[in-house]
């Protein structure tokens, strides 16, 4: 798989305006920006962070600020460190439309990701195909952790097919009550997603799902006898493919079909408090995390 | 069925064509997707229609009728007619009578929709040929083929007023038939002609009655106005009321019980104050002509005629002159230049005045040697002979000067010689010299010269006086027409009165025009039913107005009449046919046949698209 370069610079700096929303409390373990449902007795010094209206001006670390004349807090081993986790389906689906899905899945990873170390939280990207999760690179920490995932974010191969239930059940380390869990996928698939994210709330994971959809599934211009040939199929012989006699009339369904579908994810997100984020793989990230994301509440 | 342009059949090659086309196209075309997923579930929200499979027949076994339609409308089918090639003569009644309607339609309408539906549906190389049979007629349509051309020049074709001159129609017919035999000659009358038998007759009379004013006179009785009119109704008996105007104004009216055909005489005796110049008879009904619904009766003015004679033994002329009613006669023995004028007619007998008037006519009896008016010279009185009537020079006026004169051992015993006669011509003789002489300038006032002296003549002695002096004075006031009523068809002779220098006429429907007359007159054809008014005008500004009326021919308000037998020659009746063979180009129904199966295409191809 030739290398991407999706996350640059430019990319992260778009991101600097907004963080993570959390809206439950964390159970985690290190320093980190978020309240906790215990309190903790040690005053060993973890790290600094630039200072943030809303900070407890009493760890306004004042001899940083004689020195470079910028407000910075002092982070102690007591406050509590969230754990997110990203899940993204690198099913062949999601290797296809123009721009690529694989593209804005990514980068939609790594926003969480930044996001998420900007916060001195931790972050892990898990990459789900066939019935298995695979650990991308590790549980990143801090800043300079951005740009080796960036890089091996670039590398991630999008192929096979992905039975996500199974995929996201077989995760080693799913974490409990202690961070957000996101699912970047274009949920096109007859494997039960809700299976997983059903696993997930069970594991008291704060869940967010981010569908990727592509123009030319949301406008498909195919007309006439067509054999549909479904990017996931091994062969020709494979039921995943399809004959259809697209008319008008068939167009028309298959509009019916896509709103059925998205009507059925709102549903059972609004039932479950889930965010539920669906970006077109030719949207700015900008739009994503400043429009979308703000609506769902998934930044802030 | 023939193709005129087979080589149009090579866009048959269009089916195997389009088969190829269908076998190419029902190939599945592949496309990669991301996932058939939503496809899939897609095919619950399809609506339920007809299988692809049937539609897409249908619309193949339409292409292919449009390819074969297509292929046989540009080869040109035609199909070969076989029929008779034949020649119509046909004659059209035209006169007043064809105006009968029924049903909305006239006779004469009828018969041109007759002529129409031949012309529609006689085989392609016959011809028509269409005879217009009123007072003059004519050969409207000479040997037309097209039905639309023969509709054109027909619906110009107008129904007259006056009568029908079948025997001349008929032999415009016959110069039509002599040159050949084959034609088929059609006549469309109202009235029964016995025709030859090789003539068919349509008879365009239906169940229409009419009713009509044939002719209104009036006099004077007792100091009242009696006016009659003869009223007649064809088709039934009826009871119709009849209206009586005197100048313009309703006077009476009656109801008239009419038996059918049976001519009835209606007759008021009304006091009038006022001098009568209008007599109108009229009735109010829809029958089958209106044209003849009313008549008007103009009369004559009744004023004298003013005459003013000159002489010292007036005894004759004034005997005569105050015997006729219609003279009022002043005598003087002498009168000067200032007294001579606003009479109609000058007698001057044995006097010359110095200076003649010019308002009326003039009569010079026994002239002196002073007497040179218009190029005339006299010379002394000679012996007299027999008087007789001169040679005829072929005039109107000399006919009316000389009408019913006979001049029998009437004899003068001196006369005077004309030496020139100038601008006169010589009405009576003696012996071989004029006796009696007329001017002949129409432009000038009348003048008439009697060369003798009544007293040195037997004439007075004799009835012809009376009728000669009858004669001078119809000469010396001529009338613009003879008669006030006159029927359709009749011409009319305008007569322009001595000074006068313009003309005009007044037709019933309102036209005016100034015709030029010539030598003194204007000759007009009646071709409308009403009343019609002349004007002259003369020096000053004073015009003289005159009118009269043109009614329909009696005959024609009977519109059951019957006519004598006209026959048309049949020489030989050919048995022989001229047949033609035509091709009738039909590929204007492949035309249709293919707008259609294209429509039918495109809404099965619409349906299964949308």
């Amino acid at each position: 798989m030739a290398k991407r370069k999706i996350i640059d610079g430019a990319f992260l700096s778009a991101l600097d305006a907004v963080s993570l929303n959390v809206h439950k409390p964390v159970n985690g373990y290190m320093g980190g920006n978020h309240k906790s449902k215990s309190y903790g007795s040690s005053i060993e010094f973890a790290d600094f962070r630039e200072y943030t209206p809303g900070d407890d001006i009493r760890r306004i670390d004042w001899n940083l600020y004689a020195r470079i004349e910028k407000f910075y807090t002092k982070l102690w081993i007591d406050e509590r460190q969230m754990h997110n986790h990203v899940f993204i389906d690198t099913s062949a689906s999601m290797e296809s439309g123009e721009p690529l899905k694989s593209d804005m899945a990514l980068k939609l990873a790594m926003a969480v990701g930044y996001m998420t170390l900007r916060d001195m939280d931790r972050v892990s990207f898990f990459q789900l195909k066939n019935d298995k999760c695979t650990d991308v690179c590790g549980t990143v920490m801090g800043r300079e952790g951005v740009y080796t995932t960036a890089e091996k974010l670039n590398t991630v191969d999008f192929s096979e097919d992905t039975d996500m239930e199974k995929a996201v059940k077989s995760c080693m380390t799913p974490g409990y009550a202690n961070g957000i869990s996101v699912i970047i996928s274009d949920f096109f698939t007859e494997s039960d997603w809700k299976a997983a994210v059903e696993y997930l709330l069970y594991l008291k994971r704060e869940v967010v799902l981010i569908q990727v959809v592509s123009p030319q599934e949301l406008n498909p211009e195919i007309d006439g006898k067509a054999f549909l040939l479904d990017s996931e199929a091994l062969d020709i012989e494979d039921e995943r493919n399809v004959k259809f006699d697209i008319d008008r009339s068939a167009i028309k369904a298959y509009y019916a079909a896509l709103k059925y579908h998205a009507d059925d994810m709102k549903k059972f997100c609004i039932s479950r408090e889930i965010p539920l984020i669906t970006v077109r793989s030719d949207e700015s990230i900008e739009t994503i995390m400043y429009k979308k994301g703000l609506e769902a509440g998934l930044v802030k | 069925m023939i193709f005129l342009n087979i080589l149009g059949l090579l866009a048959l090659i269009g089916i195997p064509i389009l088969i190829i086309i269908y076998i190419i196209k029902s190939k599945y075309e592949d496309h990669k997707v991301s996932s058939t997923y939503i496809w899939k579930l897609s095919r619950k929200f399809q609506k339920k229609r007809l299988p692809r499979r049937f539609r897409d027949m249908i619309l193949f076994i339409l292409q292919l009728l449009m390819i074969a339609a297509a292929a046989f409308m540009l080869a040109r089918p035609a199909i070969m007619e076989q029929g008779v090639v034949e020649e119509h003569i046909i004659v059209v009644d035209a006169s007043a009578s064809m105006q009968a309607q029924a049903d909305g339609m006239s006779r004469f309408d009828r018969a041109l929709s007759m002529v129409h539906e031949t012309a529609k549906t006689m085989f392609e190389g016959s011809t028509i040929s269409v005879i217009i049979a009123d007072d003059e007629p004519e050969c409207y349509i000479e040997k037309m083929s097209s039905a639309s051309e023969i509709r054109a020049t027909m619906n110009t074709a107008q129904c007259g007023y006056g009568g029908c001159n079948m025997e001349k129609a008929m032999e415009l017919a016959q110069s039509m038939y002599d040159a050949n035999p084959l034609a088929q000659v059609t006549v469309y009358s109202d009235k029964e002609f016995a025709f030859a038998e090789n003539v068919t007759v349509h008879n365009m009379a239906k169940q229409e009655w009419n009713a009509a004013v044939l002719s209104v006179d009036a006099f004077a009785q007792g100091g009242k106005i009696v006016v009659t009119g003869d009223v007649v109704c064809y088709g039934k008996s009826t009871g119709i009321i009849f209206t009586l105007e005197i100048n313009g104004r309703v006077s009476d009216a009656q109801l008239v019980e009419l038996e059918d055909s049976v001519s009835t005489q209606v007759e008021w005796n009304v006091s009038v104050d006022e001098a009568v110049s209008t007599v109108k008879v009229s009735f109010d009904e829809a029958d089958a002509i209106a044209a003849d619904n009313s008549y008007t009766l103009f009369r004559e003015a009744a004023d004298p005629n003013k005459v003013l004679l000159v002489s010292e033994y007036p005894l004759f002329l004034q005997k005569l002159f105050e015997a006729m009613d219609d003279c009022e006669l002043t005598v003087a023995s002498g009168i000067s230049a200032e007294q001579m004028s606003g009479f109609d007619v000058y007698v001057f007998d044995g006097k010359t005045p110095d200076a003649f008037p010019t308002d009326g006519a003039i009569w010079v009896i026994n002239p002196d040697e002073k007497f040179n008016q218009r190029g005339m010279e006299i010379s002394d009185a000679i012996k007299g002979s027999y008087m007789t009537v001169a040679d005829d020079n072929g005039t109107e006026e000399f006919a009316k000067l000389t009408n019913g004169l006979k001049f029998d051992k009437i004899a003068a015993s001196k006369f005077r010689q004309v030496v020139k006669k100038g601008g006169f011509d010589v009405i009576l003789k003696c012996g071989e010299l004029p006796a009696l002489l007329a001017s002949n300038d129409k432009q000038d006032n009348k003048m008439l010269v009697m060369m003798f002296d009544l007293h040195d003549t037997n004439l007075a002695m004799h009835g012809e006086f009376i009728l000669l002096v009858r004669n001078m004075m119809s000469f010396s006031l001529p009338k613009m027409i003879d008669k006030r009523t006159y029927n359709v068809g009749e011409q009319v002779t305008v007569t322009m009165l001595p000074k006068s220098r313009q003309l005009v006429t007044v037709l019933p429907d309102g036209t005016e025009s100034s015709p030029v007359p010539e030598d003194g007159k204007h000759t007009m054809k009646l071709e409308k039913c009403g009343a019609y008014t002349l004007m002259q005008s003369f020096d000053e500004g004073e015009t003289k107005t005159i009118a009269f009326y043109a009614s329909i021919p009696s005959s024609e308000s009977n519109i059951f009449g019957a006519e004598d037998g006209i026959k048309i020659r049949t020489d030989s009746v050919s048995t022989q046919v001229q047949t033609e063979e035509t091709e009738l180009e039909i590929w204007k129904l492949f035309a249709i046949v293919l707008l259609l199966l294209m429509l039918a295409e495109w809404v099965v191809y619409y349906r299964s698209q949308f």
